[in-house]
C-alpha cells in the first residue's frame, strides 16, 4: 500500500496541481525510480477503475431518468419518486455521518450471488432480482423479491437479500426484521454474513451495544473485528 | 467559449451523457431490438459503448473534433458489441442450454491492466457510504477537497484521511478477492 503523502502527490500530479518545476521533478523521478513507477501504475489503475464503475452508476440513472421521460403515462411519478429517494438518502446520509465517521468507511456491502438464468419462472425472477441488486437498484430488486418471499416465507436466501435491499434502502427496521429470523440466523450459508449486516442494522439505529454483539456473532466475518475495534 | 469534446469527456460532463443518450439510445434500443435482443441488452450494450467510447478517447486512441464524430464512432461500437455478443451467446447456447447474463459485456485488450481496472470496478460496488461519495465526488466528478468539505459534513483534513482510508478499504477489497 502507498502512503498517503505519495497519493496525496499523484492526485496532484493527475489534476496538473503541480508547478511547472515541481512536474518536472516528478516526471523525472518516475523515469528513474522503478518503484515509483509501479506504484503510480497501481494508482492510475485503481482511478480508472473507480471512474469507470462511476461512469456506470452515472448512466443508470440517466438512463432510468429518459426512461421515465419516454413513458406516455405517469410520466412523473418516477421523477418525483426518484427525487423523494435522493432528498431522503442525502437527509440520511447527513445525519448517519455526523459522527463516528471512522467506523461509517468501514461498511462492506454483499456483492451478490452469481447470476444464472434456469428454466422455472422462480429461479427466473430471483435472477432477474439479482441483476437489479448487483446494478445497486435496490428499490427495483426488492420490488421482484417480495413476492417471491410472500410465496416463501422461510427461504433463507430470500430473507437474506431482502434484509441487504431493506438496509440499503435505510428501511432498517424492516432489514432487522428479515435477518433476524430463526430462517437466516441458522442457516449455515448466512449465519455469519446475516449477524455482519445486523451489526449494521443497530449501528445505524444507533444501538451500539447491540451492534457490538452482532458483530460479535459474525465470526470474524469481513472486517467485522476492525469494526468492533472502532466502536470501542 | 464551450469546451471541447475531449475535455467534457476528461471531465465526465453529465450534459455530454444526457446528450448522447437522448440522441442515440433510442436509435441503438431499436438496432438490438431488432437484431434479437432485449430492452435489458440494448441498455447493457449501450453502456457498455459508452464506456468504451471514454475509453478510448482518453488513451487517444480516437480523436473526435465534435459531437457527430462521436455519435458516430459510439454507434459503430454499440454495432460492433452486439454482434460480438450476438455470437458469444450462439457458442454458448451450443454448449449449454442455460443462458447465462453478463453483466460485463465490454472486452477491452484482455491484458494485466485491464483486468486490474475490471477488478477494481467490480469492487467498488462493495465498499459503501461514505465512502462511494467521497471517492466519486473527488475522482469521477473532479471536486476539490474545498468543494467537497462544502458538501459533506466533513472538514478538509478529515476528507483527505477518510479518502486514504477509503482507498485502501478498496485495495484490500481486491486483494482479498471478495468482490
Amino acid at each position: 500500500m502507498i502512503s498517503q503523502e505519495k497519493e496525496i502527490l499523484f492526485d496532484r500530479y493527475r489534476l496538473d496541481e503541480m508547478s511547472t518545476e515541481e512536474k518536472e521533478s516528478f516526471e523525472q523521478s518516475l523515469k528513474e525510480n522503478s518503484l515509483l513507477q509501479s506504484e503510480y501504475e497501481e494508482y492510475i489503475q485503481m482511478v480508472t477503475g473507480l471512474e469507470r464503475a462511476f461512469l456506470k452508476y452515472e448512466l443508470n440513472k440517466i438512463h432510468e431518468e429518459t426512461k421515465s421521460r419516454h413513458r406516455p403515462t405517469y410520466r412523473l411519478m418516477p421523477m418525483v419518486l426518484s427525487m423523494t429517494a435522493i432528498i431522503i438518502a442525502l437527509v440520511g446520509f447527513f445525519f448517519l455521518t455526523k459522527d463516528n465517521t471512522s467506523v461509517n468507511v468501514l461498511y462492506t456491502a454483499d456483492p451478490g450471488l452469481p447470476v444464472v438464468m434456469g428454466k422455472d419462472d422462480t429461479t427466473y425472477d430471483f435472477s432477474q432480482g439479482m441483476v437489479s441488486y448487483k446494478e445497486g437498484n435496490y428499490a427495483r430488486a426488492s420490488a421482484i423479491w417480495t413476492p417471491l418471499l410472500s410465496a416463501n416465507p422461510t427461504n433463507d436466501t430470500l430473507l437474506y437479500y431482502t434484509g441487504l435491499t431493506a438496509l440499503e434502502l435505510k428501511n432498517y427496521d424492516k432489514a432487522q426484521q428479515n435477518l433476524s429470523l430463526d430462517a437466516v440466523l441458522q442457516s449455515p450459508t448466512f449465519q455469519n454474513k446475516a449477524h455482519y449486516y445486523l451489526g449494521w442494522v443497530y449501528y445505524y439505529k444507533k444501538d451500539i451495544p447491540l451492534s457490538k454483539n452482532h458483530f460479535s456473532l459474525a465470526n470474524h466475518y469481513l472486517n467485522s473485528d476492525e469494526i468492533i475495534e472502532n466502536l470501542e | 467559449m464551450p469546451l471541447d469534446i475531449f475535455t467534457r469527456i476528461d471531465q465526465n460532463d453529465r450534459s455530454l451523457l444526457k446528450e448522447l443518450y437522448e440522441n442515440n439510445y433510442y436509435k441503438a434500443r431499436r438496432y438490438v431490438l431488432r437484431n434479437n435482443g432485449t430492452e435489458e441488452d440494448a441498455k447493457d450494450v449501450f453502456h457498455e459503448g459508452i464506456i468504451a467510447l471514454w475509453h478510448n478517447v482518453r488513451e487517444k486512441k480516437f480523436m473526435p473534433q465534435n459531437q457527430n464524430e462521436v455519435e458516430a464512432y459510439l454507434f459503430t461500437i454499440i454495432k460492433n458489441k452486439w454482434v460480438d455478443m450476438l455470437r458469444a451467446r450462439k457458442r454458448q447456447m451450443d454448449k449449454k442450454d442455460e443462458l447465462k447474463i453478463h453483466t460485463e459485456l465490454v472486452k477491452f485488450d484482455g491484458d494485466e491492466k485491464e483486468k486490474n481496472i475490471q477488478k477494481v470496478t467490480a469492487a467498488v460496488h462493495r465498499l459503501g457510504e461514505p465512502c462511494n461519495q467521497i471517492l466519486q465526488m473527488f475522482y469521477y466528478q473532479k471536486k476539490t477537497y474545498d468543494k467537497i468539505s462544502e458538501e459533506l459534513p466533513y472538514d478538509k483534513e478529515t476528507l483527505k484521511t477518510m479518502k486514504y482510508r477509503c482507498m485502501n478499504k478498496l485495495r484490500k477489497l481486491i486483494a482479498e478477492k471478495v468482490v
